[in-house]
């Protein structure tokens, strides 16, 4: 029986290539794998010819799938080689790192105290086998290592942890951390003897590294225990393959007794595992294996070319720059291939690494041009491939039914950022449409709705795409309501919806729902909404409520929602807005005025928009009472004039009576501005087009002395802020203008018929009549 | 002289007005669209080609040569239509041909272009003597035109006064003036020309590199055109070098 120990660097390809014969050569009967242990049930199904890295393991607390990890594998990986080869020899493969159920247990503890009380009063707490562990534990984190960027980062700062490999670099002599393990290992091709070297390396600098901290300690004793495990069973040729700085610790003799002791109490909590999809851009985050890759697609250059690698990848970064447009001419590959091998030469390196190849491509292809190289470094050495899980993996029934819409609708997840315009008219736009929303209200933020000021048509939508790797993790938090798309949507809809009391909440809900077109949600959120705007006493709620409700009764049938059902909640809540309108603007001062001005202006939109002219009169009516309101905020009153106006509904003359009335000497400067705050907001055109208005708001002007107009005029300037600069400078002009405006001027403007009968011909000539 | 190749219709796409596809070893199906542009008349008064890099390597005198019949031939480059979308989104020249004669091609060649006084090296049959291009433009013109008409150098910069000069009717300017041609391509007359002596030239592909003059030549062994390749169409040229 003998263990044979190869300690490798998570993702390096040289790495990957010398595991791989290796193996070949020692053909194990098993192989351990720091890895997840909870994962090796469904670690075969690597083998599938449909598993296409990259992909991760993901590993999540049942309960709480938002602190699940990721072991993402590249083709390159080393860890990937040995999944593949147990795979395709059928020998076992077993993960021997302390399992993340402890680290989960811990983490979620600490997330919610509520839990942790009841611990201390003695409750049952899931799998917390005994609180026999060691008071000091408490402090340190448990996780099974670099679980989570937060958590890989806490952990540095408050364990100064060996960079090995920068000090074996430093110890060579190189300034760069990385590259003695570049030259030496990755790029090495005579693999002879390489784990022995890289084991005694290890064993050197661990003897005069700190040493490891308790959860380096307990996640080596349990490796141990597994390698222990697998020699008891008796196999003969097991092959250990784990993180090069681990191996010293693995074969120095420790005893069974002292590693269980460690592992002794650990908390557990329920775990699932599954693969996941991983792409190209994620391999360079640090999360799971440590070891971030900085430039995947080099990686795996390196893997799938060794041979002319430099070469090929110089052609590669050629055909990048052309589909791009850029010039780039088989003498500039050439020269830049020479100048690569020129540079490695200089520097003593056996060939060509990314470093040379990149200041040859950014010298000679890019011609010195940092833009182009940029794009080089996006496409090609990061690049943008996601990978793909075979069906049968136990993935979440979510993440199946996301697939087969994908492929349905011809959605493929892309990392790139993608722009799609929607065309709402088309069964294939609605329904991609729905899809996006209904996995916006999962959470799952694959699209961003794009709101574009000119493009406000009500069937189209722009969407931007972008798929991230961790929207996995979402869709399997969002399983819990549902094992199809459109059921959990739904349900989760319902049951917020039976949580929620806030009616705006539940309308923009609704509107929601209609945009997702989810009917089942539809109809339990107009019941809630019914049921809430017949309590709701509270008016700024009922406005709030109705703009979301008006879009579905107006718009719900260009994505086929039966909207019928939402007008006479629409009438109601207008009902009631009209009666609580008048008493919910006295007596208020003008933030709370400005506040609810806006609120009436929304719903000014709203009743423009839907086609319901008693409603809109019954709105009028209620407007027209708030001119003579006198308790009412005289900003509400000038907003009110200002709407009616707008509308037609009452014409310039009465405005500008209206307006002397308001701005009259006897009425106090304070309330005189508020209503002209009111009623000039938004547009200046009022202004601009309507002399008489003009003038009393001149005289007024004129008539306040200069005390009360220095403290009024932050006000006056506020409601001339949002003008455009357009209006402002014809403004400017009218001014100058107005004075001389005799009436004589404007006679001068009336038409000569004559004059004007000359352009005709020319026009019918145009026109072609 | 070497033995004569055959032209494939797929491979060889100097004139063509059509689509194409062909297998690439690392792209997979390539799908390119063919156009010409008519790039006026070129007249060769002695006879002596000059296929050149005019911004670099035209001299004025010892440029390299290919003798043709003396006379005026028409100039056409054949365009690539090489976007994805086959939209002519993105265009690159893919050959410079001067038009000997309509009769058609039944076989081609590589030519050499010397300076006179020189003999083409021993070449293997898929080696060629080509034109070394360094700033993305090649062109043809008349020898004897250039030593005639263009100013001594010793004296007088081109590139300052012809290429270069900042006025609308220097070089780079009429390349760039899509009003004429098409930005890109240009029919220059020569500084002083009192016979409609030109220079006409196109942007090369890609850009920089060595490309090959090639001849085609009709059934009776008459050369009918003088092409240069820009190598946007692969170079293998003959399925047997795949």
């Amino acid at each position: 029986m003998a263990t044979h120990y190869f300690g490798i660097r998570h993702h390096g390809p040289g790495c990957a290539r010398a595991l791989e014969a290796a193996l070949a050569t020692l053909a194990p009967d098993i192989i351990l794998l720091e890895g997840p242990p909870e994962a090796d049930d469904i670690v075969a199904l690597a083998a599938d010819p449909a598993m296409r890295p990259p992909v991760a393991l993901l590993v999540y607390p049942s309960d709480a799938p938002e602190h699940g990890v990721f072991f993402p594998f590249a083709e390159f990986s080393p860890e990937w080689r040995a999944i593949r080869y147990a795979a395709g020899q059928g020998i076992p493969l077993n993960f021997m790192d302390l399992p993340p159920t402890h680290g989960f247990a811990e983490t979620m503890a600490k997330a919610s105290p509520a839990v942790e009380e009841d611990a201390e009063q003695g409750a049952a707490v899931p799998a917390a086998e005994g609180d026999d562990q060691p008071a000091g534990a408490d402090a340190e984190s448990s996780d099974t290592g670099e679980l989570t960027d937060e958590a890989a980062a806490g952990d540095n700062m408050a364990n100064w942890r060996m960079d090995p490999i920068g000090e074996l670099s430093r110890a060579a002599g190189y300034d760069d951390h990385e590259l003695w393990w570049e030259i030496e290992i990755e790029q090495r091709r005579d693999a002879t003897e390489l784990f022995a070297a890289i084991a005694e390396a290890m064993t050197a600098l661990r003897e005069h590294a700190p040493p490891p901290d308790l959860r380096e300690a307990r996640r080596e004793a349990h490796m141990r225990c597994r390698v222990r495990e697998a020699q008891k069973a008796g196999y003969q040729r097991i092959a250990v393959v784990s993180g090069a700085w681990h191996v010293p610790a693995l074969i120095q003799p420790a005893t069974t007794k002292d590693d269980q002791a460690l592992l002794k109490g650990l908390p557990k909590t329920r775990v699932a595992s599954t693969w996941v999809p991983w792409s190209d851009d994620r391999l360079a985050f640090e999360s799971g294996y440590g070891a971030g890759v900085t430039s995947p697609g080099w990686y795996r250059h390196l893997w799938q070319s060794p041979d002319r690698a430099g070469l090929r990848w110089i052609t590669e970064a050629a055909r990048v720059m052309r589909e791009h447009g850029l010039d780039a001419s088989s003498a500039s590959v050439i020269e830049t291939v020479r100048l690569a091998d020129a540079l490695a030469a200089l520097r003593g390196l056996p060939l060509p690494g990314l470093a040379e190849n990149r200041e040859a491509i950014l010298t000679v292809l890019c011609h010195g041009e940092p833009s182009p190289l940029a794009l080089i470094r996006s496409r090609l050495e990061i690049g943008h491939g996601i990978g793909r899980v075979p069906a049968n993996a136990a993935a979440a029934p979510l993440q199946r039914d996301l697939e087969a819409q994908q492929k349905r609708l011809r959605l493929k997840p892309g990392t790139e950022i993608k722009r799609i315009d929607l065309d709402l008219r088309e069964e294939g736009g609605r329904a991609r449409s729905r899809l996006l929303h209904r996995l916006n209200i999962l959470g799952v933020d694959w699209g961003e709705l794009q709101h574009d000021a000119n493009r406000t048509g009500t069937f189209r939508e722009a969407w931007e795409l972008h798929w991230q790797p961790e929207l996995a993790v979402s869709l399997i938090g969002a399983s819990r309501y549902g094992n199809s798309i459109v059921e959990a949507a739904s349900n989760m809809l319902c049951e917020q919806a039976r949580q929620n009391a806030d009616l705006p909440v539940l309308t923009s809900m609704l509107d929601s729902a209609v945009l997702a077109g989810l009917p089942k949600a539809i109809n339990v959120l107009l019941a809630c909404v019914q049921n809430q705007a017949a309590v709701a006493a509270d008016i700024t709620h009922l406005m709030d409520a109705l703009p979301p409700l008006v879009y579905v009764a107006r718009y719900g049938d260009v994505r086929g929602t039966a909207a019928a059902s939402v007008q006479p909640i629409v009438e109601s809540l207008v009902e009631r807005i009209i009666v609580g309108l008048g008493p919910a603007a006295s007596g208020i001062d003008e933030q709370a005025a400005e506040a609810l001005m806006r609120r009436v202006d929304d719903v000014q939109v709203a009743l423009d928009t839907l086609d319901l002219a008693p409603l809109r009169e019954d709105w009028f009516d209620c407007l027209a009472q708030l001119l003579d309101l006198d308790t009412a905020a005289p900003m509400v009153r000038g907003g009110a004039l200002r709407l009616a106006f707008d509308r037609q509904r009452i014409d310039a003359a009465t405005l500008a009576t209206r307006a002397r009335l308001a701005l009259a000497p006897a009425v106090a400067p304070a309330l005189s501005t508020g209503w002209l705050t009111g009623l000039l907001r938004g547009s200046g055109l009022l202004l601009l087009h309507h002399d008489a208005l003009w003038r009393v708001i001149d005289e007024w002007l004129f008539a306040l002395g200069h005390d009360v107009f220095m403290e009024r005029l932050p006000l006056l300037r506020r409601a001339f802020a949002d003008f455009t600069p357009a209006e402002r400078r014809q403004m400017g002009g009218k001014v100058r203008n107005l004075g001389d405006a005799s009436p004589q001027q404007q006679a001068d403007l009336s038409l000569d018929e004559a004059r004007a009968a000359r352009v005709l011909p020319v026009l019918a000539a145009i026109l072609g009549t | 002289m070497t033995t004569l190749n055959p032209i494939h219709a797929d491979r060889w796409l100097a004139l063509a007005n059509r689509s194409a596809q062909w297998q690439d070893e690392e792209e997979g199906e390539i799908n390119y669209r063919f156009h010409t542009v008519d790039c006026g008349e070129l007249w060769l008064k002695s006879g002596r080609l000059v296929p050149c890099d005019p911004f670099v390597t035209l001299a004025h005198a010892d440029n390299v040569e290919i003798a043709v019949p003396p006379g005026r031939y028409p100039v056409r480059a054949t365009i690539a239509d090489v976007s994805d979308e086959q939209d002519g989104s993105h265009e690159r020249e893919a050959y410079l041909s001067l038009v000997l004669s309509d009769v058609p091609a039944v076989g081609w060649r590589f030519l050499a272009p010397l300076q006179p006084g020189d003999t083409a090296p021993e070449a293997e049959e898929d080696e060629f003597v080509g034109i070394p291009v360094d700033a993305g433009t090649v062109g043809f013109v008349d020898a004897d035109a250039v030593a005639r008409l263009m100013p001594d150098p010793a004296s007088t910069d081109w590139y300052e006064t012809l290429v270069d000069s900042g006025g609308d009717d220097s070089w780079f300017a009429q390349m760039d003036d899509e009003t004429r041609l098409r930005a890109g391509c240009a029919n220059i007359a020569l500084p002083g020309a009192s016979d409609g002596e030109n220079l006409i030239l196109a942007h090369s592909g890609w850009g920089d590199g060595i490309y090959a003059v090639i001849g085609t030549y009709a059934a009776d062994g008459a050369l009918t055109g003088v092409h240069i390749d820009l190598a946007v169409v692969p170079a293998a040229l003959l399925p047997e070098w795949d």
